[in-house]
Order: C-alpha cells, then sequence, then structure tokens
C-alpha cells in the first residue's frame, strides 16, 4: 500500500458486516419504543444475536466461498490486512456472548437503548480492525466509547450508576482530547493523516535523530497519542475511573468493558507504534510504555490485593492484565519465533482470553443473589459449590485463567507475552536488555501477588461452606453466556495452538512492515537471524 | 505396551477423578472403591514401568507434538514453537515413579474412616493430585513438567483447605502462594533458558524437550542466574532452610492423606528438579553456587531437628523432621559427586516411606485419640501393641538405624559431603550433628508416647469409626507394606541403585564434572584417574559399596584424595 488516499473506495461488500450491525442499531432503537412488552423483551435481543450472528457470516461467508476476498485490499481510509480481520471476528465471537450474558440486564423500557448501543460499540470495534488513517481511527475509537457512556449508566439510576457514568464520560473525554492531540504532532511529522508506508517512514527516520525538532515533535507525537489510548486500555495514568465505572456498570457491560475498548485500545496502540522502528524501540517510547507497563502491573495487583468487593478486585485486576500486556507492546512483533517471539501475537491472544474470563465472572456475579441483592463482596460468594455446582466451578475457572495458572488459557498468554519479552532482549539496544530483563522479572511477580487475591475468591467459592449460600437468578441465556466463556477458555486451554496461530498469523503485515522498516535502518548494522526469518513473505492460507 | 502404562498413570486417575465426582449422592459409598481400585491400578503400572527401567535409556517413551505454532516443511516443524506431550520413564524417575504409586493406594485406603464428609469431592481431588504427581516425573518436556508441577497445587490447595484441621484456610493459602510465587520465577527462567536455546544452537524452532535444553554453551553469569531461578521454584518446594515455613503449617493441618502424600512425594517434586533440570541444564551455576546450597542444607538439618525437639505435637515434629530430613537429601546432591547423587535420590525414596508412614501412624492415633500433643497421650504400648510395633520400626528408620533403609541412605550423603570437593568435611560434621538431634527428637517422642504409663484424653478411644482399639485389619494392610520396604531397602539398596548409579553419572555427573575439570586447577591428580577410581565415591553404592568392600579405608582415603581434584 503506497498511497492510501488515490486507492479507489472501498466495495460495499468490505463494509456490509459494519453496515448490517448499524442497521441493526437503528432497527432495535425503533423497536425498543414498542407499547407491548413481548416486543421489547423478547424481540429486541433476538434482533441483536441475529444481527451479531448474521455479521459473521456477511463477514466470513463470501471469503469461505471464494466470492472475494478482502485480504490486502482497502481504501479510503481503511485498509484490510491479517490485523483488521482478526478484531472483525473476535469482535463479532465475543459481542455474541456478550449480548447472551445481557439477555435479560436491560429493564423492559430501555432494551431498545441498550442493545443498539451495544450494537453500535461492536461496530466501532470493528472499524477500528481496519482503520489506516489517523482520523478514521480516531473516529471509529469515539464510535466504541460514546455508546459505553450510556451503557454504563442504563438501568443503574443510583448514586453508584450515576458517579461511574460521569467519572467515564468526563474521563473518556479528557483522554479523546489527548489522543487527537497526540495525533495531530503526528499528522504534523509525518504530512498526511494516512498511515502508510511514507509516514512510516517519515516518522521513523525523524525518530533515527535525537536532538532535532522532528525527534522531539514525533516522540511528543506517539507518547501522548499512547498517553490518550491509556484510558482506553486502562493503564496508569488513566486508570482512575475502572473501579467505580466497574462497580457502578451492569455485569454484563462491566464484563464487555474488560473486551471491546481493551481490544479497540490495543489495536490502535499497535497502529501508532508500528509508525515507529517497533522491532527495536529505543529511546523515550520505550521508557514510557516501560514505565506504563511497570507502574500498571504494580498499581493494579497492590490496589486489588486490598479489595474486598469482588468488582472492584476484578476491576483492578483489568490494569494489572493491561500491563501484562504492554509487555508484549515492548517486545514487539518481530523478536523471533512462533508466538513466543511475537509480543503483539500475545497481546492479541491475551485480550481475547482476558475479555472471555473477565465477561464470564461478571457475568456469573450479576446472576448471583443473596437475599435478594445482588453479589458484591467475596463474603457474598461463601459456600457456593454447595448450591450451585456448575457456576461455582466456572467462576474458579475464570479466577484460574485470570491468575494464569497452567495449563489454563491464561498461561499460555502469559507465556507469550512473557516470552517475547525474553526473546526481544536480543534485539534491543544493549542498555534496554537488562531492563527488558528486569520488567519480565516485575511481571512474574506481580503473576504471584495477583494470585493472591484470585486465590481469595477461589476459597470462597469452593472452599468455606455458608449457611446462606448464594443462588442463581433463573436466567437461561445469560447462563448460558456464562457457559460459552467457560467452555471457549477450556478449549483454549488445551488447545491454544488454534487462537495463538490466529493471533500470528494477524500479526503477519505489521511484522512484514516492521522488519521492511527496520531493515532500512539496519542496513548497515548486522542483523541478526531472526530478523531475516521474520521479514520473509509467509505463504498465504497457512 | 509401555507407553500405554504411562498414558494410564496420567489418564486413569483423571477419568477416575471425573467419575468419582459425578456419582450420583446415594451412590456415594462407592467413592473410596473407585478411588481404591484406581490406585491399586496405578501402583501396579508404575511398579511395572520401574521394572522395565534400565540403567540407560527411556522406558515407555511417547512423543506427540501437543502445543505447535509455526511452519512445517514435510511434516516437521522448521520454526516456531513446540511444545510436545513427550513422556518416557527412566532410571532416575523411576524409583520416585513406583514410590508414588505405592504411596497413592495406601494414602487412599488411610481416608476410609478419616473423611467423612464431602466424600466424593475428597477423593475426586486425591486421584487429580495423583494424575500431577504422575505426570512430574514422566514429563520429558520441561514445559510439561512445569504445567504439571503447578497443577499439583490446585487438588493439594483443596485438600488441605477443606478437609483439614483448625487453621486449614490459612494452612492453604500460605501453601499455594509460597509455592506459587517461587515457580512463577522458575517459568520465567525456564522461557529464557528455551529462547536461549534456540538461539545458541541456531535454529528458529523453540523447542522445550528436556535434550534439547540440556547440554547449551550458556555463559557462566546466564548459568548462575538461571540456577537462582531454578532455586526459586524448587528450593520452596523442598522446602530449603530459610523458606520452609509454609510447610509445617500445611502438613499439620492437612489431612492425613495430604500429609503422606505432601511428605512422600510432592517435596520430591523440588528435590527431583534439582537433580533433573538445575545440575544437567546449568551446571556450572550448580558448581558455583553447591556451597551455598550446602550451607544452606546444613542450616536446614540443624535447625529442623532442633525445633523438632521442643515440638508438643507429634505431627508437627514429624513436618519438622522433613525440613531436617530433604536438608540431607540437598547436601547429598550437591557434594556433586557420584555417591552423593545416588545417596540423595535414596533419601527421596526412603524419606518418602518412612515420613509417610510416620504421618500415616500419627494418623491413625488421632482417629483414636483426636489429639496429637505429645503431653495428653502416653504408654499406648501397652493397650496398642501393634502400633506401637510399626511405630517403633518406622521410626527407628527414620533415625538412619543400620539396617533399615535411613541407615544406607544418610550414611552416603554424610560421606559424599565430607568427601566432596565443593563441600568438604566442615560439612559432613555439622551433618552429622543431625542424625545425633534426630535420635534425641524422635526417640523422645516415641518414648513419651508408646511407654510410661497409661495417659488417655478424656472419652477417649473414640471407636466409633476404627472399631478396635488397636490397629484393625485395614490399617495393618496399610502399615505392612511400608514396614517391608523399609527393611527390603534397608539391606538391599542396590535394587534401586544398580540402574539408578549408571544413569545419574551419565545424565547428571557427566555434565557436572564437565565443569568442575574446567575450574579446578590442574594439579595433584591426572584427570585420567577418573574412570579408574571405582572406590565408594566413583562406584556408588553398588557393587563397591561399604556393605561389599572389604578394603573400605582404603578406598575412603584414596578417593579423599581424588575427589578433591578430578571431580
Amino acid at each position: 500500500m503506497t498511497s492510501l488516499a488515490l486507492a479507489p473506495p472501498i466495495p460495499f461488500g468490505a463494509l456490509a458486516p459494519e453496515i448490517l450491525l448499524a442497521v441493526a442499531a437503528c432497527v432495535v432503537l425503533v423497536l425498543g419504543q414498542s407499547r407491548r412488552e413481548a416486543v421489547r423483551r423478547t424481540v429486541v435481543p433476538s434482533l441483536t444475536l441475529a444481527a451479531v450472528g448474521l455479521g459473521i457470516v456477511v463477514l466470513r461467508g463470501p471469503e469461505l466461498l471464494g466470492w472475494w476476498s478482502l485480504a490486502d485490499s482497502g481504501g479510503s481510509g481503511l485498509y484490510y490486512d491479517q490485523l483488521a480481520q482478526f478484531v472483525r471476528v473476535s469482535a463479532l465471537i465475543l459481542g455474541f456472548i456478550i449480548v447472551l450474558a445481557s439477555w435479560h440486564q436491560a429493564r423492559p423500557e430501555e432494551c431498545g437503548e441498550f442493545f443498539s448501543m451495544l450494537l453500535l460499540s461492536l461496530c466501532g470495534l470493528m472499524l477500528v480492525g481496519p482503520s489506516a488513517d489517523l482520523v478514521i481511527l480516531f473516529l471509529a475509537l469515539e464510535l466504541v466509547s460514546i455508546p459505553t457512556y450510556i451503557l454504563v449508566v442504563l438501568g443503574r439510576l443510583g448514586p453508584r450508576g450515576l458517579e461511574a457514568g460521569t467519572k467515564y464520560f468526563y474521563l473518556g473525554a479528557l483522554a479523546a482530547a489527548i489522543t487527537a492531540y497526540g495525533f495531530s504532532f503526528l499528522y504534523g511529522v509525518a504530512g498526511s493523516a494516512t498511515m502508510d508506508a511514507l509516514a512510516i517512514e517519515r516518522i521513523s527516520s525523524a525518530l533515527r535523530n535525537p536532538g532535532s525538532t522532528e525527534y522531539a515533535l514525533a516522540t511528543a507525537g506517539v507518547v501522548i497519542s499512547l498517553l490518550g489510548l491509556a484510558f482506553k486500555i486502562a493503564a496508569v495514568p488513566l486508570h482512575l475511573y475502572i473501579a467505580d465505572v466497574y462497580q457502578g456498570a451492569a455485569a454484563p457491560i462491566a464484563g464487555m468493558l474488560g473486551f471491546v475498548p481493551k481490544l479497540a485500545g490495543f489495536v490502535a496502540l499497535m497502529r501508532i507504534v508500528t509508525l515507529t522502528e517497533w522491532g527495536t524501540l529505543s529511546g523515550g517510547l520505550f521508557w514510557f510504555l516501560w514505565v506504563v507497563a511497570a507502574l500498571s502491573m504494580t498499581v493494579g495487583n497492590v490496589l486489588a490485593l486490598r479489595q474486598t468487593n469482588v468488582r472492584r478486585l476484578l476491576a483492578y485486576s483489568g490494569i494489572a492484565h493491561s500491563g501484562y500486556m504492554l509487555v508484549g507492546v515492548l517486545a514487539g512483533p518481530s523478536a523471533g519465533e512462533g508466538f513466543l517471539g511475537d509480543g503483539a501475537a500475545g497481546v492479541l491472544y491475551y485480550v481475547v482470553i482476558y475479555g472471555l474470563a473477565n465477561l464470564g465472572a461478571f457475568t456469573l456475579l450479576g446472576l448471583l443473589r443473596v437475599e435478594g441483592q445482588a453479589c458484591e463482596s467475596i463474603r457474598d460468594l461463601n459456600g457456593l459449590l454447595r448450591r450451585a455446582p456448575g457456576p461455582a466451578l466456572l467462576l474458579a475457572l475464570s479466577m484460574l485463567t485470570l491468575m494464569g495458572l497452567p495449563p489454563t488459557a491464561g498461561f499460555w498468554g502469559k507465556m507469550s507475552l512473557f516470552g517475547s519479552a525474553l526473546a526481544a532482549t536480543s534485539q534491543v539496544p544493549l542498555a534496554a536488555h537488562d531492563w527488558l530483563v528486569a520488567l519480565v522479572v516485575i511481571a512474574v511477580l506481580n503473576t504471584a501477588i495477583a494470585a493472591a487475591y484470585y486465590l481469595r475468591v477461589i476459597a470462597s467459592v469452593l472452599l468455606v461452606e455458608s449457611d446462606q449460600p448464594a443462588e442463581m437468578a433463573p436466567r437461561e441465556a445469560q447462563y448460558w453466556g456464562a457457559l460459552l466463556c467457560g467452555f471457549l477458555i477450556l478449549f483454549f486451554s488445551f488447545y491454544p495452538n488454534a487462537l495463538l496461530g490466529q493471533g500470528r498469523q494477524a500479526t503477519t503485515d505489521i511484522r512484514q512492515r516492521v522488519a521492511q522498516n527496520d531493515g532500512d535502518a539496519l542496513a548497515q548494522r548486522e542483523t541478526p537471524v531472526a530478523r531475516g526469518v521474520a521479514g520473509l513473505p509467509v505463504p498465504k492460507g497457512e | 505396551m509401555d507407553a500405554l502404562g504411562i498414558h494410564l498413570l496420567i489418564f486413569l486417575p483423571l477419568v477416575a477423578a471425573v467419575v468419582v465426582w459425578t456419582l450420583p449422592p446415594r451412590r456415594e459409598a462407592l467413592a473410596p472403591q473407585v478411588a481404591l481400585w484406581a490406585g491399586l491400578a496405578v501402583m501396579a503400572a508404575s511398579l511395572l514401568l520401574w521394572a522395565r527401567v534400565g540403567p540407560s535409556g527411556l522406558v515407555g517413551e511417547a512423543n506427540w507434538a501437543w502445543i505447535a505454532v509455526g511452519q512445517a516443511l514435510d511434516g516437521r516443524m522448521v520454526s516456531g514453537v513446540r511444545i510436545s506431550y513427550h513422556v518416557g520413564v527412566d532410571a532416575i524417575s523411576g524409583p520416585l515413579l513406583a514410590l508414588t504409586g505405592v504411596l497413592v493406594p495406601l494414602s487412599v485406603a488411610c481416608s476410609f474412616a478419616s473423611i467423612r464428609h464431602r466424600i466424593r469431592e475428597y477423593y475426586a481431588w486425591l486421584l487429580l493430585l495423583t494424575t500431577g504427581m504422575f505426570g512430574v516425573f514422566v514429563a520429558r518436556d520441561v514445559l510439561l513438567f512445569y504445567i504439571f508441577f503447578e497443577f499439583t497445587l490446585v487438588p493439594l490447595y483443596f485438600l488441605i483447605g477443606i478437609w483439614g484441621g483448625q487453621e486449614r484456610r490459612y494452612a492453604a493459602n500460605k501453601f499455594f502462594l509460597y509455592t506459587f510465587a517461587g515457580s512463577v520465577i522458575t517459568f520465567a527462567g525456564i522461557l529464557y533458558l528455551a529462547i536461549r536455546a534456540a538461539g545458541l544452537r541456531n535454529t528458529a524452532l523453540i523447542d522445550f524437550d528436556l535434550l534439547a535444553l540440556s547440554g547449551l554453551a550458556l555463559s557462566p553469569v546466564e548459568q548462575s542466574v538461571l540456577f537462582i531461578a531454578f532455586f526459586c521454584g524448587f528450593a520452596i518446594k523442598v522446602p530449603f532452610f530459610p523458606l520452609h515455613t509454609w510447610l509445617p503449617l500445611a502438613h499439620t493441618e492437612a489431612p492425613t492423606a495430604g500429609s503422606v502424600l505432601l511428605a512422600g512425594i510432592l517435596l520430591k517434586l523440588g528435590t527431583y528438579g534439582f537433580l533433573r533440570f538445575s545440575l544437567p541444564m546449568v551446571p556450572a551455576g550448580a558448581v558455583e553456587w553447591a556451597q551455598a546450597m550446602g550451607w544452606l542444607a546444613v542450616a536446614g538439618i540443624i535447625y529442623g531437628a532442633l525445633c523438632c525437639w521442643v515440638q508438643r505435637d507429634v505431627k508437627k515434629l514429624v513436618a519438622y523432621s522433613s525440613v531436617s530430613h530433604l536438608g540431607f537429601c540437598m547436601l547429598g546432591m550437591f557434594s556433586l559427586v557420584p555417591v552423593g547423587l545416588s545417596g540423595s535420590v535414596l533419601y527421596m525414596v526412603n524419606h518418602g516411606v518412612s515420613t509417610g508412614a510416620l504421618f500415616l501412624v500419627v494418623g491413625m492415633i488421632y482417629d483414636r485419640y483426636h489429639t496429637r500433643d505429645i503431653d495428653k497421650i502416653g504408654g499406648l504400648a501397652r493397650t496398642m501393641p501393634i502400633l506401637t510395633f510399626f511405630l517403633v520400626l518406622f521410626v527407628l528408620s527414620s533415625i538412619g538405624l543400620p539396617g533399615l533403609n535411613g541407615f544406607v541412605s544418610e550414611f552416603t550423603v554424610l560421606l559424599a559431603a565430607y568427601n566432596s570437593a565443593t563441600l568438604g568435611p566442615v560439612f559432613g560434621a555439622l551433618g552429622a550433628t543431625g542424625i545425633l538431634l534426630g535420635a534425641i527428637y524422635m526417640l523422645y517422642m516415641a518414648g513419651t508416647v508408646l511407654f510410661g504409663p497409661v495417659k488417655e484424653p478424656p472419652h477417649t478411644p473414640d471407636l466409633a469409626h476404627v472399631r478396635t482399639r488397636d490397629l484393625n485389619r485395614r490399617e495393618i494392610a496399610i502399615l505392612a507394606p511400608l514396614a517391608a520396604l523399609v527393611i527390603v531397602l534397608g539391606v538391599y539398596p542396590r535394587l534401586i541403585t544398580d540402574t539408578l548409579d549408571p544413569a545419574l553419572r551419565e545424565q547428571v555427573l557427566s555434565r557436572v564434572t564437565a565443569v568442575a575439570a574446567d575450574r579446578v586447577t590442574v594439579g595433584s591428580a591426572s584427570p585420567a584417574a577418573a574412570p579408574r577410581n571405582n572406590g565408594v565415591l566413583g562406584g556408588g553404592i553398588g557393587a563397591h559399596s561399604m556393605f561389599a568392600s572389604p578394603q573400605l579405608p582404603q578406598s575412603l582415603a584414596a578417593n579423599r584424595v581424588s575427589g578433591r581434584s578430578d571431580p
């Protein structure tokens, strides 16, 4: 892709799934005003589920049938590489589960708004994937965020819900402004808003000359953009909202917030970092990511350690998980071979697994009732195994996955992230070498800290006996959502190849671009073996 | 056929666990029986496998790719990452596998009377633990090993946390967190090693196979750091002296079966990890740190023994004695001489047998008197003569009475430490005080509990579940095999060492001595002397052991010299 601006408009078929979701969102919004409660309670969620399901068919069908392939085509600020496909497929699959998990969540009079916002947010996530233009990327990110501001307060009119909504909205707006500010620097350095090869070359050549004005501008642009994106992924320093929002929002929405904005944020982050020399991060960007990763892990885990409220605990642990994933970002996509040398693939894998485990846990929490009240504190979960063995085991599975105990799916994710960071030590400048190893050590120590609080939840669910254990609310569809999460986690625990391979494939284009870019920069230096292999074209359909 | 046996060891308990857990409530009484039959089946399989083990080579090897992401060419992976389900038994893991096989059905059987609530769950967790333990010993892929190593935490966590004593939850949490915190650092070390291995071998394939990761040309600094990374996980499991504080608590609070398996098998995961991974993979690191390990081991021996001396709780006393005994085991291992290594493996087996048996006996006393306080029970010799016989036998074995199993390993370990080039006479002498202290605390405990005037807590013995005042037939059947092992292994340790010694020399010592030879300045003895050296140090405990060797003094003296120069 040399010049996207001149590329022809993309075909209708490429945008069909997004259009489908947007249309469905409008239909659902209108149907939600119906006077008949049956329509609002049953037809609206069913229609939403059907739209998401149909979206998967529209997205994957034509390619599987061989009608057309979107691979490596694009135009109008969108570019369909493997990463875009990964994002769109996983958004729809997880979206399907999210819809199931929030089936009866909305109050009858708000059903229309609830599901239409859900669809719009998913639609935004699907647009983040192929965004190849700073403006489109910004718009897509806002399309992800704005519906979530509404979702957080829907049906939660108590002071807690309003506090969550207000906090989320103001901080979100601030973060969006920061991101836009950073993008403007990048636009200034690159000379165009399109993130094409030319922009990459200009920005990375600016970053190669410390001391120059361009260097300062480019560094500021990348760092400020990432700072704004830290809000989406809930990383330090824009993590302050997370506990209140996760506690204040409806349970499945809190689960959704662990996946949709996180995936959007990390994909955007990867797109931005690709503009620099990702394979050999150095200078200000390296230290920025290093500090944010280390702080996120440590702050998240230490705060989570002190919580007695399960939702707040999961919220703070979400900060830590973003920290782990930033380790993968720091490692870069071309550190070595396979998923142990591809931090970007590790991040993609981990986002999905974390999303599943988090969604499963929150869905179950939303379904559990103690004396008619929703489960909030860890103590409320006491003795769950006796009353409801299925949910208890599912909750324990989610916690073990988040903990990263082998051989759960979370373990493979951590292995991929930390392994790539260790593999990357041979690539970064010597001064950074030990710091990268130190970051991995911090990360594994944090894993151990995290085990302490996850274990408290597991202990209260499985070990402790209680006279009045929590009960499951009779909501079949939502329980099915949690079951689906559990099934996928188990599947990826014993067969992680499937998702790891997908993640690895998704980063193909980024890797090639990074290798090409680094190749220019490192032409004088001796080339490590791994980079030569990573730069080879990968056979299609592998 | 052999491979089938190994799959059976891993998957049969797994299937049995699912069966037991899903039994309908009215069939709950079937749970112990299913578990017992599964236990007997894996016992048979593990003993058969061990019987087929030779001095070299793998028995029942199976190697299936499990997780393979990357590019393949002609069906072989050329780049990417590969983690395999690679299993097999050799002479080093064989004895421990057999020990696991023996202890599993016994620990199932000892729970019949004492576990009376959440029965199905209990046996399910016990069987899952069995899967994990066998998995650790048969794994030939380092990551597979690590997965099983970590997996054992979960069942044991529940066994302690649900069916344990008063402070069970605290004990279970402490146990889990301690071990998990250590092993994540080990995990980072394994990752680093695998990635470095691919770089050093100049291949694009990251492989976690044991052989692919052994004998790499790592720099001394890397080896030293990696040794510490491995140490973090394994030393907590062993447990080494300052990291042992989870152990007395976990042992005391665990139900009898949990204590038996914890002491018998799970502590050995740490020592086995050192032997199988630390020594062959980072030999220079091991040599570098050997003396520090020696000091920690000696400190553990003495500290553990002193702690035992002041215990009033019998179970806690046995738990602390494990700290002391495992110190001996590590002392032997880091002497880095053949006899020390094979003594160390023998020590693992012997400790598993005698300490496991002691925990069983203590559990049987507790079933009757609901107390383990030394001061509250006394004179059991008059009321329970059969139990007294077994307790005295196991106590003597634990102290190391010549003729019983403990003696062989204790003696060889101390001998090795005394003669070692890395350690030395000081370590041997300090370690020997452990034997003395061991005799004091063990005999003191046995004397108070067994002899003197009859002393029983009020309203006891409680015979509601065990029916007879002295041991019943089930309990005798549990202890008898262990008693037989105590005597057999004491009289004929070659049962294990005949195959063990050559395997250790080939897989572990060859690497360590190669490193040590580089480090020791060339001097007094020529390197060519090493193969001729067939005395106590060179020949292990086998044909040239102290029992068979009439010229013991000369060979000892000769080896003092060679031991200091050639390893």
